[in-house]
């Protein structure tokens, strides 16, 4: 058979390979390491990015407005002080305003900071005839008399630029917005702001009898960042331990288990160091990059050492073990680790680069680990000394076990079929209902702080999602057109309106306000000025009369041809903000001038496009890879119906866990889009291995299909077990991380791969049983009518 | 050997002579601000015609102009109108103030639109001016009093060898925490201004440019320009039409005749 004859001339072509590099295996291993730990050396360059537009993807309308916005206007990201009393209650008393002043100074001193905004620092307009005060509301300890408290008490909560921003609506909490422009020149410079910041509110804290809590957009960006290092420095030792354990009781050889260890760390070590050198950032998502790895790399090394004991246990030399070995594995592993590279490549199917770079590095490590595994794995098998004695019958009890196996699928495999058959139905239908939306705050653990100071400020303060908007006029000093503020104040009305807004700024209120001034602080005048020139020159005056940075600039572009429009959220999903963009998006279209259009973007709206478009990419990415893997595997197998075959057990595992998890959560984000890729590769491999070794006891030893099935148990089915217990161990340690989008893709991978266990050990068998059943009829008939005394 | 012992003798006399004049650095810094502020003083008024260039991240210029007319005041600050040409809308405008060696300058502004001049009270004069880079503080009268000094070194400008002065505000609500005045050696003026924030980072720097000799004995520049290092923003102002001491008329500078004016 053609086959045949192929199979034989490459195992004696690995034989050949296998004998070279047992000739030279001192030099081999010497080489092989010394490149590795050249290449970690690169480990020292790896750096955390903080910088939240690396997570933007390609661009887009929503990221085209935020680049205007931010050309146009002062920028607006910052971090929020919230200052609450201890004892609760009002924050109109004068220790909890002595604090606020103490935060605004010190807050102008924080690194990059260019705004700061405060009820003490807030510009209150009065006028007193003809005479038009603009003033600090508070500036000194001094001014903190009862009579005046509740003058600023009075001012703060009726103010609308105030009101669930700087102060909240009960007067119970309070807070001090500190803008900050980062030069962007190192990635150093979030942290340095932010350790700025809470040494601050650590000071405020022991100062004044206030709780502070920190948040704002800022604050997320450097959470991202500092929980993908944490995520590093505490799960990977875990990783390892898990690691160290499976493989123990796997192999009961101290030997073996530092082999394949070695192999392991160095592919992990390698990949880092080519991650430091080629200069690629980590984040959040690609900080899990080494813990898949390891995972990974374990499992070619497990097949590797396997076939090698089961053959000296036969009675095999070393050199002979390795090569049977290596001739056995090295289509299958080379196989696997290519369909692994295929699903991970297709990450780059993300929108956002944080997740090609997860993918593209776990990639570049399961190719290095297949490197190490086929050149200095089978050296360390020759050079480390072992122990392993013959063993004639299957006394395992694993053995007995794949026995027992093999015999009930022989006899039951239709029932298994069905059983299976419903079994999908039953978890295909709750994946209907599976909702695709999050919240990033619940990105994080309730463990971190981030999340508990974020969660509260959200609930008491002010939100930390925002819309803004930037509106044309006519053209420059269009802004002071009535028509203009008219309907931008209509706008804001509208968004004033919804449920889950907290404050909506605009210059509108501005305007209104100093029309009222200077009419002697008539109420009646608390209205947009007819008069375009008026409105001009209040501006001009109002300008005039700012301090150092609070100006205009965040609000008002350069000629005054357009504004800015800031609708600030509540604790909305990011479905929920994409919508609350979408209606003012509509309302200006039904509501206001051509030249008045805007798109709702900034930083929070991006993310919230981005989380659709990253599950729109990767939807196409999983089907492309599962067509891709597919292929690769009809070219191995040679075989349309074996090909056909293989493909189901792949698409099931994902189908249970994604009905699972909708029957555990209901509700996804971006990791559902990640999941199928992050397990495809590693279930094709399982398949693989398993229908390789099936067709092997087919093709070389002659085996009826139920023999076949039994040998491939037999030889493949610990390997694959403990490879399918590593990986989910691996992911369940993920599920450690206090980052959801990693501790989810954890668990969700973990539901795959246990389900890609029972598919692949009990429903491929029962189904290849099925296909070749007639083959097997024939085996029997044989069998049958052989004579007993042959 | 008698030579020797003479130059000694010389030597040290210079050295004890220097001695007794020794200065701090602080006494060196204010006697530079002294002599610039005697050196330009005695001018009496001044017309001006200004074009404001402000340009924008993106590199979008905007211009205003406005129109100055100055009074100097012994003794105290000087009285300055600003006449709002461009742009259209606050053409007309005309804001009057007194600036004082200390605390608050008095401030009123006419308001064609309104037909009324406002009297704004405000210690902020820390803010852009019109939106500019440049605050008001830079703008208004530079007086002696207004900042402490400190001497930090001579160097060379552009060529020309300068006295660098560091002077701290002190006016409470400045918006900055120092500034740092290269002043040329020769004609003690300033060629360049850098200005630190309240965090003590650069702020903006300000280029003095085409310095011209007016009535014989005043520097005037051409040009003023304030780039911004955190904004990435920069506003030049133009100088023409310079008229120094020529006369102008005293009743200008009185509030209640603001809005005659032109």
């Amino acid at each position: 058979m053609n086959t045949e004859n192929q199979t034989v001339s490459q195992s004696s072509k690995m034989k050949n390979f296998v004998g070279l590099l047992i000739r030279f295996r001192y030099l081999v291993t010497l080489i092989v390491i010394a490149i590795c730990i050249a290449t970690s050396l690169g480990q020292s360059r790896v750096g955390f990015s903080s910088d939240y537009r690396y997570y933007f993807g390609s661009p887009s309308p929503v990221i085209a407005a935020m680049d205007e916005l931010e050309s146009d206007y002062a920028l607006s990201d910052s971090i929020y002080i919230a200052i609450s009393p201890k004892s609760g209650g009002s924050v109109f008393n004068k220790a909890v305003l002595s604090a606020v002043i103490h935060a605004t100074e010190e807050a102008w001193k924080i690194p990059h900071a260019t705004r700061v905004d405060s009820l003490s620092n807030y510009q209150n307009t009065v006028a007193n005839g003809d005479d038009l005060t603009v003033a600090h509301l508070f500036k000194s300890e001094s001014e903190l008399f009862s009579s005046n408290i509740d003058y600023i008490r009075q001012v703060a909560l009726s103010e609308p630029m105030l009101e669930n921003r700087i102060v909240s609506q009960n007067g119970e909490h309070t807070g001090v917005n500190v803008v900050l422009t980062l030069p962007g020149k190192s990635p150093m410079e979030t942290s340095e702001s932010v350790t700025a910041i809470r040494e601050l509110a650590k000071l405020l804290e022991s100062q004044y009898p206030v709780e502070v809590r920190l948040s704002g957009v800022h604050m997320l960006n450097h959470a991202f960042a500092e929980i993908g290092m944490q995520d590093i420095v505490n799960i990977m030792p875990v990783m390892y331990m898990v690691m160290l354990v499976i493989l123990f009781v796997l192999f009961r050889s101290v030997f073996q288990v530092l082999m394949t260890v070695a192999i392991v760390h160095l592919s992990t070590i390698t990949t880092m160091g080519i991650v430091g050198w080629l200069g690629i950032p980590l984040t959040a998502p690609s900080s899990i990059a080494p813990t898949i790895i390891l995972t990974l790399a374990v499992a070619d090394s497990v097949h590797i050492i396997m076939s090698f004991v089961i053959a000296k246990r036969r009675g095999a030399s070393n050199a002979e073990a390795i090569k049977e070995s290596m001739s056995v594995n090295f289509l299958p592993i080379l196989l696997t680790s290519l369909t692994t590279i295929i699903g991970f490549v297709a990450l780059n199917f993300a929108d956002a680069p944080p997740y090609h770079d997860l993918g593209n590095i776990t990639a570049i490590g399961v190719f290095i680990a297949f490197i190490l595994s086929v050149t200095l794995l089978p050296c360390l098998l020759y050079i480390l000394p072992n122990w392993i004695k013959v063993k004639e019958n299957d006394t395992k009890f694993s053995d007995k076990l794949w026995a027992q196996l093999s015999l009930f699928i022989e006899r039951k495999y239709k029932t298994v079929i069905i059983v299976f058959s419903l079994l999908t139905i039953a978890f295909a239908i709750p994946t209907e209902n599976l909702k695709l939306d999050d919240r990033w705050v619940e990105y994080f653990s309730q463990k971190t702080q981030f999340r508990n100071d974020a969660d509260f400020v959200q609930k008491n303060v002010t939100g930390l999602y925002s819309i803004e908007f930037n509106i044309q006029s006519l053209g420059p000093q269009g802004i002071s057109r009535a028509e203009y503020l008219n309907t931008l104040d209509d706008f804001a009305k509208y968004y004033r309106g919804f449920d889950n807004v907290y404050n909506v700024s605009a210059i509108t209120d501005t305007m209104k306000r100093l029309n009222k001034n200077l009419h002697g602080d008539d109420p009646e005048f608390y209205r947009i000025p007819e008069d375009k020139a008026l409105a001009a020159q209040y501006l001009l005056l109002y300008e005039m009369s700012l301090p150092y940075g609070l100006d205009l600039t965040n609000q008002v572009n350069l000629d005054k041809s357009s504004s800015k429009i800031v609708i600030t959220m509540k604790d909305v999903s990011t479905n929920e903000l994409r919508e609350a963009a979408a209606k003012g998006e509509a309302w200006l279209q039904t509501n206001a001038p051509e030249y008045m259009q805007a798109i709702g973007s900034g930083a929070t709206v991006i993310f919230a496009h981005q989380s659709e478009v990253n599950i729109q990419g990767m939807v196409t990415g999983t089907l492309l890879s599962l067509i891709m893997i597919c292929i690769v595997v009809f070219i191995s197998m040679r075989n349309i119906k074996y090909g056909l075959i293989s493909v189901l057990p792949n698409v099931l595992p994902a189908v249970f866990a994604f009905g699972a998890w909708t029957l555990l959560k209901g509700q996804a984000g971006m990791e559902v889009s990640i999941v199928v890729s992050a397990t495809l590769g590693v279930i094709v491999d399982n398949c693989v291995h398993f229908m390789n070794k099936y067709l092997r006891g087919k093709e070389v030893y002659n085996l009826a299909p139920a023999e076949a099935i039994k040998y491939a148990y037999q030889n493949v089915g610990n390997a694959l077990l403990f490879t399918s217990i590593t990986l989910i161990a691996g992911y369940t340690v993920l599920t450690m991380s206090s980052f959801s989008l990693n501790s989810s893709l954890g668990l969700m991978s973990a539901l795959t791969v246990v389900a890609a266990l029972l598919v692949i050990n009990i429903l491929l068998p029962s189904i290849i049983l099925f296909v070749d059943r007639a083959e097997q009829r024939v085996a029997d008939e044989r069998l049958a009518n052989t004579p007993l005394a042959s | 050997m008698r030579n020797l012992t003479k130059q000694l003798a010389v030597t040290s006399l210079l050295l004890s002579s220097t001695l007794t004049f020794a200065q701090t650095d602080e006494e060196k810094g204010q006697r530079l601000a002294q002599l610039a502020d005697k050196i330009n003083s005695g001018w009496v008024d001044q017309t001006v015609d200004i074009t404001m260039t402000l340009q924008n991240k993106a590199g979008e210029k905007n211009i205003r102009k406005v129109r100055n007319e100055a009074l100097e005041v012994e003794g105290d600050g000087d009285k300055s109108i600003v006449v709002f040409d461009t742009p259209y809308d606050v053409k007309g405008t005309v804001m009057l103030s007194f600036s004082h060696k200390v605390g608050d300058d008095d401030q009123w502004l006419y308001l064609p639109a309104l037909k009324r001049v406002k009297r704004i009270s405000s210690s902020n004069k820390s803010g852009p001016f019109m939106g500019s880079d440049f605050a008001y503080e830079d703008m208004s009268s530079q007086e002696v009093e207004k900042y402490t000094y400190r001497f930090i070194r001579e160097d060379k400008f552009k060529g020309q060898a300068v006295n660098v002065v560091e002077r701290i505000p002190v006016y409470d609500n400045s918006g900055y925490s120092k500034q740092l005045v290269w002043l040329d050696e020769k004609r003690t003026i300033p060629l360049q201004i850098e200005y630190f924030d309240r965090k003590g980072s650069a702020l903006k720097t300000q280029h003095f440019k085409g310095y011209k000799l007016h009535n014989q004995r005043f520097w005037r520049v051409d040009d003023l320009t304030m780039i911004n290092h955190q904004k990435g923003t920069q506003t030049t102002i133009s100088f023409e039409n310079y008229s120094i001491n020529q006369g102008v008329r005293l009743t200008n500078f009185a509030q209640a005749n603001l809005s005659r004016i032109r």
